[in-house]
């Protein structure tokens, strides 16, 4: 019941010594109703001041898809009722001329189920895998067995069986990879990661998935690709793809989303371009200390509205950071690096600050 | 009582409950800095501010057939960004990773987004308010209430100092606060009575 430290909360003037008491009565649900009057008087003096940051398009984009794709799911139920009515009546009719049809039907499940699997045995018999490792601050691209290219991003790593051709193109892929497979439309292409599986017949794709990352992002230049998780054992199919649409599931809330993008910024990275197209702050860095193998901290929120769009290309970190701190109000330290006990230095580690010029 | 202004005409809004997805799209224009500093006051960080509001949004649409009254627009709103805002709240509050940043994030770094502090007299009107509810309560339950939220007794202090069995206890409290919800939701319907006829 402690109105003073709840309002000291909310703005912003809590001491650290008892937020957590502060955070553990507000999220009693008992104190729904009793804190109402509080959240009320909070509502009416909050500002519609905007943000720092831009994409409010962006924003609205993806409730709009949001929307779609749970009326989707309601269209769907009503479909489905005038189906299974269309369905009972024909069914009348079908099932007096259906005996005639049983023997054959049953003849042609027969062979079509059991030829594929006799095939398929034979071929997972002798699996040998080959592993390719691109580690922090280096980038990689190979043609696997069938003619299908990857490239591999930073501290990346793929898998794939030797025997890789015919019916099980997959390959297991730690980290960001851009893939051009070759057309297979009976063979379909996996790319298998923790979270999701992306499955693709001829295509160019790209998948991103670190295991420091709680999410899993993919985006189709060319083709079709369908993204799937496995959920006992069997994949299941989240959501299929058109070109120019970037997929994002973020494990945290377990909520995906769906965009309509320009590629080029996702897949820039394999041309060896470091770009940014509105993005903010700590996705910026986040990409530096993958490239440049660094830590990099932000210390302070405010920074972390900041946007940026800007293009890099053969440039070291220090140009990098130089660049985008003529641009905003930030000023970058490199800290002093000590030696590890192996005599190796340690990572570089660099501190963003805020810094208003002039 | 100061009342806040309109951010969206009433044909907007009854538009948007017809389902014009324009009146939406100018709903979201708005309200949408609004409810992200609201959202934000709450959560204090980018991405739960954005995905909250999001879900605000998502909810807003789906449920706007259940929109009866236009002038009760702005106070619908503000239920769905509070009961919204809340259960994330609530699911973080639980989560060390969090709490270790409100802990260690700079107070001055976090956004302030009012356009008023709350005054001393506000913060007394709010604590009145709640008394008055309390106050109304019956004796031991109050008694029992006040032990567990304003001295911070457990259960089991509050029933060695009453004298009466723990289960008691959690009977009163429980009691308590269904009450405290009822009283609550009357004063509060004649508050927004005499904003609708201020209005």
């Amino acid at each position: 019941m402690d109105i003073k430290g709840i309002i000291n909360y909310l703005t912003n003037h809590y001491h650290k010594d008892n937020v957590r008491d502060t955070v553990d009565n507000l999220a009693d649900e008992r104190n729904n109703e009793l804190y109402e009057p509080i959240f009320r008087m909070l509502w009416r003096k909050t500002g519609s001041q905007k943000r720092l940051k831009s994409g409010e398009t962006a924003r609205l984009n993806a409730i709009h898809h949001k929307i779609n794709l749970s009326g989707k799911a309601n269209n769907q139920k009503d479909n489905s009722r005038i189906r299974r009515l269309m369905y009972s009546t024909t069914m009348k009719v079908l099932s007096r001329a259906a005996v005639w049809l049983v023997i054959p039907f049953l003849s042609f499940l027969a062979l079509t189920m059991w030829f594929p699997k006799s095939i398929l045995i034979n071929n997972q018999a002798s699996v040998v895998h080959t592993e390719v490792v691109a580690p922090v601050g280096s980038q990689i691209n190979l043609t696997l067995p069938d003619g299908s290219k990857v490239w591999l991003n930073h501290g990346s790593r793929l898998t794939y069986p030797q025997c890789f051709k015919g019916a099980c193109r997959t390959v297991h892929l730690e980290g960001e990879g851009f893939f051009e497979v070759e057309s297979d439309f009976k063979h379909p292409f996996f790319v298998e990661t923790k979270k999701m599986t992306v499955k693709a017949t001829g295509t160019k794709f790209n998948v991103k998935a670190y295991d420091d990352s709680p999410d899993f992002e993919t985006t189709l230049v060319e083709g079709r690709v369908a993204v799937m998780k496995t959920v006992d054992e069997k994949r299941r199919l989240i959501s299929k793809l058109d070109p120019n649409q970037h997929f994002k599931f973020k494990s945290e809330s377990s909520k995906y989303i769906v965009k309509d993008i320009d590629p080029e910024k996702y897949i820039a990275w394999k041309d060896g371009k470091l770009m940014f197209e509105d993005d903010a702050l700590p996705h910026v860095m986040r990409k530096l200390e993958r490239w440049y193998n660094v830590d990099i901290i932000i210390e302070d929120e405010k920074l972390k509205r900041l946007t940026y769009k800007a293009t890099f290309f053969d440039e070291t970190l220090d140009q990098v950071l130089e660049k985008l701190a003529t641009v905003s109000p930030i000023k970058y330290e490199y800290e002093k690096r000590e030696f590890n006990e192996n005599g190796t230095l340690e990572k570089r580690k660099v501190t963003i600050k805020y810094d208003l010029k002039n | 009582m100061k009342i806040a202004k309109k951010l969206v005409d009433e044909a907007t809004i009854n538009q948007f409950i017809a389902g014009d997805v324009k009146a939406f799209d100018a709903i979201f224009e708005a309200y949408n800095a609004k409810l992200e500093n609201f959202a934000y006051s709450i959560l204090k960080n980018e991405s739960d501010t954005e995905e909250t509001v999001q879900e605000i949004f998502v909810k807003l649409w789906e449920k706007r057939t259940s929109l009866k009254q236009t002038s009760s627009f702005e106070s619908y709103l503000f239920s769905v960004a509070y009961n919204t805002s809340m259960t994330l709240i609530r699911k973080r509050s639980k989560e060390k990773h969090y709490l270790e940043y409100l802990e260690n994030v700079n107070t001055d770094s976090l956004i302030n987004v009012l356009e008023s502090e709350f005054t001393e007299e506000e913060l007394q009107q709010l604590q009145q308010r709640l008394n008055k509810h309390i106050e109304a309560l019956p004796a031991k339950q109050q008694e029992a209430f006040k032990l567990k939220h304003f001295d911070r007794l457990s259960y089991q202090e509050i029933a060695t100092s009453m004298n009466i069995s723990k289960n008691t206890v959690e009977n009163h409290i429980v009691k308590a606060h269904k009450y405290l919800r009822e009283s609550l939701k009357k004063d509060y319907f004649i508050v927004m009575l005499l904003v609708s006829l201020l209005n």
